[in-house]
């Protein structure tokens, strides 16, 4: 269930409940909400990145599309490491105090596995797609005849 | 301050905020004029415009006709009780009395709605709805540019704005509707009562109504047929924008008596929220329209409005980030649906049901998903997938796509759903007007791409 409350009395009555008058969904669970953030800002990233590629750039990806999307992947990487931090964060004051340090320890656990997750679903395609883009570069660097042959042969096939 | 003073300060103050908001909300329909002005060719560009104008009158007055009264008397109709009119018993208790007060204040001959210095409210939400129901029809309007004829449009203009969408709002934008009290249903933003009503409707009138001439070559496939002014478009729908922050806050309640602002289900929510809901989806959407559509100008536009009626339906329970990732989703995904109504051989002129039809069904069924169990009420269902599929499902298929696709095959067996060939390859402006909208500029014809003479300047009083 997205919603923090369970009756209309709690939803009505927010400003007194645990949420503090937060009644938006996932109230209860905020690192949900920031691991949603942290997309957000990897879609925002990808948007700049996009801004470089509009019609009349496609055709030839770039050097800078190359950095960019470096660029972009260790910024994405880097905010989703956050997201065990903040999990940390948010997790202790609920915790006993007697069982606060093993809360911790656990709930590092399980974010970490987590954060590696995000790092390959975000993280590793623009790296794989810089890795092509680098291949066609090196093949970019060949001498023209070679690559004017390589296009004819390709043509006739 | 008196008590008395205090208490008509707080009726003032609603009076006041659905006035303005009513007012800001007629952006809205000079950014469709704008767009679809922008969006039609030169030949078709003032009948475009006034076909947009006329939609304010048509839905205006039979909204007062018989449209509130709809609005009113229907709720109820036909799980929880009949339809609510003159008819029903005067006496009636419970659910049914207290309809029936509300519906005696929405016949046209209602002293509620003249000047009444006992009911400052209900003309004013008579306003609210009345503009509510002109944007419905507006979106039909822009699908059909440049081949409908004026009257065909007028009778579905009222057909949908004044009586299909109302019913939908009657039973799920509306606190005695059966959506909400029987299935839990939440629509904030109206995402399937009105624009999926909308999209839905125009995509059956447009099946009938066939697309433009050279739409399509001889094997099938689309072609551009270019807007004559894309900034006019832009301006338009940056328009539509401002003018949809004030649809939005007009979906807010706050009448004298309350404690908190509440949604129509009369759930808690601030207007504030969505003030910073409504921006982050008009951003995100763009986004999303501009990555997916490659930067098309037309797409990327259109992929702010495509972003709020993706999230609409939630707008007052999403959480910020949220509101990012599901408008940029929404967006995303509506060039590809537009393209391929189009691959179906469906000339949609604006992109109206991709935008309005699609995105309205993603931003209702997404509260099935995204905002679930969310309590509405003693004795009402939590929200839900199934609350909100049955309620899409009614919106766009009963009342939605039925009524457009029935309604224009009656006009189209009767020859009265498009002009000829002859006019609409001449345009419309010189067929219907006389006149045309650009009368100092040649025209370039598509066939002999020899420039056409400015029309005569018309005589007051002598028109072919």
């Amino acid at each position: 269930m997205s919603s923090p409350f369970s009756t209309i009395e709690e939803f009505n009555n927010a400003i007194d409940g645990p949420t503090e008058g937060a009644i938006y969904t996932f109230a209860d669970k905020p690192m949900l909400n920031n691991i949603a953030l942290l997309v957000a800002v990897g879609i925002f990233v990808w948007f700049i990145i996009k801004t470089y590629a509009t019609h009349a750039a496609r055709a030839e990806p770039s050097g800078l599309d190359n950095s960019l999307n470096r660029l972009s992947s260790v910024i994405v990487i880097g905010l989703l490491s956050l997201v065990a931090a903040d999990y940390r964060q948010a997790s202790r004051p609920e915790q006993p105090a007697q069982r606060q340090q093993t809360g911790v320890l656990q709930s590092s656990r399980r974010a970490a596995p987590l954060g590696l997750l995000g790092m390959i679903s975000m993280g590793l395609p623009p790296f794989r797609h810089a890795k092509i883009r680098h291949a066609k570069n090196r093949k970019g660097r060949q001498p023209a005849i070679t690559r004017k042959l390589s296009r004819r042969s390709s043509r006739y096939r | 301050m008196t008590p008395e003073s205090q208490e008509f300060l707080a009726t003032f103050v609603s009076e006041s905020y659905y006035y303005w908001a009513s007012v800001f909300m007629l952006l809205i329909h000079v950014g469709f004029l704008a767009y679809e002005g922008g969006a039609s060719r030169a030949k078709n560009v003032l009948a475009t415009m006034i076909k947009n104008l006329l939609t304010l009158s048509i839905v205006g007055l039979t909204f007062f006709f018989f449209g509130w009264w709809v609005y009113n008397a229907f709720p109820l109709f036909p799980f929880t009780g009949g339809v609510v009119g003159p008819w029903t018993d005067a006496s009636s208790e419970g659910v049914v009395g207290e309809v029936l007060g509300l519906v005696e204040a929405s016949y046209p001959w209602s002293p509620a709605l003249g000047p009444n210095v006992s009911d400052n409210l209900t003309g004013v939400f008579w306003f609210a709805f009345a503009l509510f129901a002109m944007t419905t029809a507006s979106i039909l309007s822009g699908a059909v540019i440049e081949r409908i004829k004026v009257g065909a449009y007028a009778v579905l203009a009222v057909v949908l704005g004044s009586f299909t969408w109302v019913v939908a709002a009657a039973w799920g934008w509306n606190p005695y509707g059966w959506f909400l009290t029987q299935f839990g249903y939440h629509d904030f933003g109206c995402s399937a009562v009105l624009h999926g009503v909308a999209g839905f409707f125009a995509l059956g009138v447009l099946i009938n109504l066939g697309p433009r001439i050279g739409k399509f070559d001889t094997a099938g496939r689309p072609r551009a047929i270019l807007p004559h002014n894309l900034p006019l478009t832009m301006v338009g729908l940056m328009l539509i924008f401002v003018g949809f922050y004030a649809f939005l806050a007009a979906c807010v309640i706050f009448v004298p008596g309350q404690t908190l602002e509440t949604t129509i289900y009369g759930t808690p929510m601030t207007l504030a929220s969505i003030g910073v809901s409504t921006t982050l989806a008009l951003c995100a959407g763009i986004v999303g329209a501009y990555i997916s559509s490659k930067a098309d100008p037309f797409y990327t536009i259109s992929g702010g409005l495509a972003g709020i009626i993706s999230v609409g339906a939630g707008l007052d329970l999403y959480s910020p980030a949220m509101v990012i990732l599901i408008a940029f989703i929404g967006a995303y995904t509506m060039p590809f649906v537009g393209n391929a109504v189009e691959k179906a051989g469906i000339d949609d002129a604006v992109g109206a049901f991709a935008v309005h039809g699609y995105c309205g069904v993603i931003g209702a069924m997404t509260v099935g998903v995204m905002a679930t169990g969310y309590p509405q009420g003693e004795g009402i269902p939590l929200t839900g997938f199934l609350g909100q599929l049955i309620g899409t499902l009614v919106c766009t298929i009963l009342l939605g796509f039925i009524p457009g696709y029935g309604v224009s095959f009656v006009l189209k067996k009767l020859n009265m759903l498009r002009v000829s060939p002859e006019e609409e390859i001449g345009g419309l402006d010189l067929s219907e007007y006389g006149m045309m909208g650009y009368p100092e500029y040649p025209l370039m014809p598509e066939a002999s791409q020899k420039p056409v003479p400015p029309a005569p300047a018309p005589q007051v009083g002598v028109r072919a």
